[in-house]
């Protein structure tokens, strides 16, 4: 599965994924709790996702997020030092 | 690679959460003064009923303004889910009460807001939201004034009609 988020597109999505309560649909013993359907309307992404998947998911999405992160606090960092200059 | 976060948008993931928890708070407030105007209309208080009313158009007002702000600096503006509000209050006394706790709360919530922008140096935001600091201090003195009215008045033989007379000249009042 591939995806190219625009960045708000993808904050909320981040957002969305984060807020799914993983670990009550571990101990749910029903059979909707064994799936998650997680859209993207904007790419046309619609995939059902098992909760193996969707711990995987999470975990890509936030590693991602921090990359980001750590890039904004570069330029930050960056850009003070040659205003000193 | 350029800096696509910060170019994208200027506000820290924290305080777009709070904002649009506010944003979630003011429309509750609007709901709720909704419900006391309801109730007041209909156990005889009008004047009462319009001024609930009219609270209630400008906590919704106070909403979008937020709301606006969050787009204007490039967060994602979450439309709020309102929780269900109380439809019945024990005595005309007590929805001014209710009102006045509301607005506490509500300015409490606001100050959190200055706090959290000052940790993250967040100018932008704490400039926006002295606004709602200042209309904050109007909206609980006129919720005050209004209890006030009470113990002024007093209840007793036709004092809740002439307090509901009374409600309508506080916003004129300030």
């Amino acid at each position: 599965m591939e995806a190219s988020f625009r960045i708000l597109d993808f904050l909320n999505f981040r957002r969305f994924i984060n807020k799914i309560d993983i670990r009550s649909k571990i101990f749910d013993l029903s059979d909707e709790s064994d799936y998650e359907f997680v859209e993207a309307p904007q790419l046309n992404i619609y995939q059902k996702l098992t909760l193996c998947e969707l711990i995987q998911l999470r975990d890509l999405v936030n590693g991602t997020h921090f990359a980001i992160e750590l890039n904004s606090m570069l330029h930050e960092l960056l850009y003070q030092e040659s205003e000193l200059v | 690679m350029r800096d696509l976060l910060r170019q994208r948008t200027s506000l820290k993931e924290e305080i777009e959460i709070l904002l649009n928890n506010q944003v979630k708070m003011e429309a509750e407030a609007s709901s709720k003064y909704l419900a006391m105007a309801s109730w007041c209309d209909r156990n005889g208080y009008k004047n009462s009923a319009a001024y609930f009313l009219k609270q209630s158009d400008e906590e919704r007002g106070h909403m979008l303004k937020i709301f606006n702000y969050i787009m204007t600096v490039g967060g994602t503006a979450i439309s709020p889910e309102v929780a269900p509000v109380k439809q019945e209050f024990a005595s005309f006394r007590s929805v001014f009460e209710a009102a006045l706790q509301s607005e506490i709360s509500v300015t409490q919530s606001i100050n959190r807001i200055v706090t959290q922008s000052r940790r993250e140096e967040d100018y932008g935001t704490e400039n926006f939201i002295q606004w709602f600091v200042n209309e904050q201090i109007e909206e609980e003195d006129n919720a005050r004034r209004a209890i006030e009215l009470f113990d002024v008045i007093g209840e007793e033989g036709t004092g809740r009609y002439h307090i509901d007379k009374a409600i309508l000249k506080i916003s004129s009042e300030s």
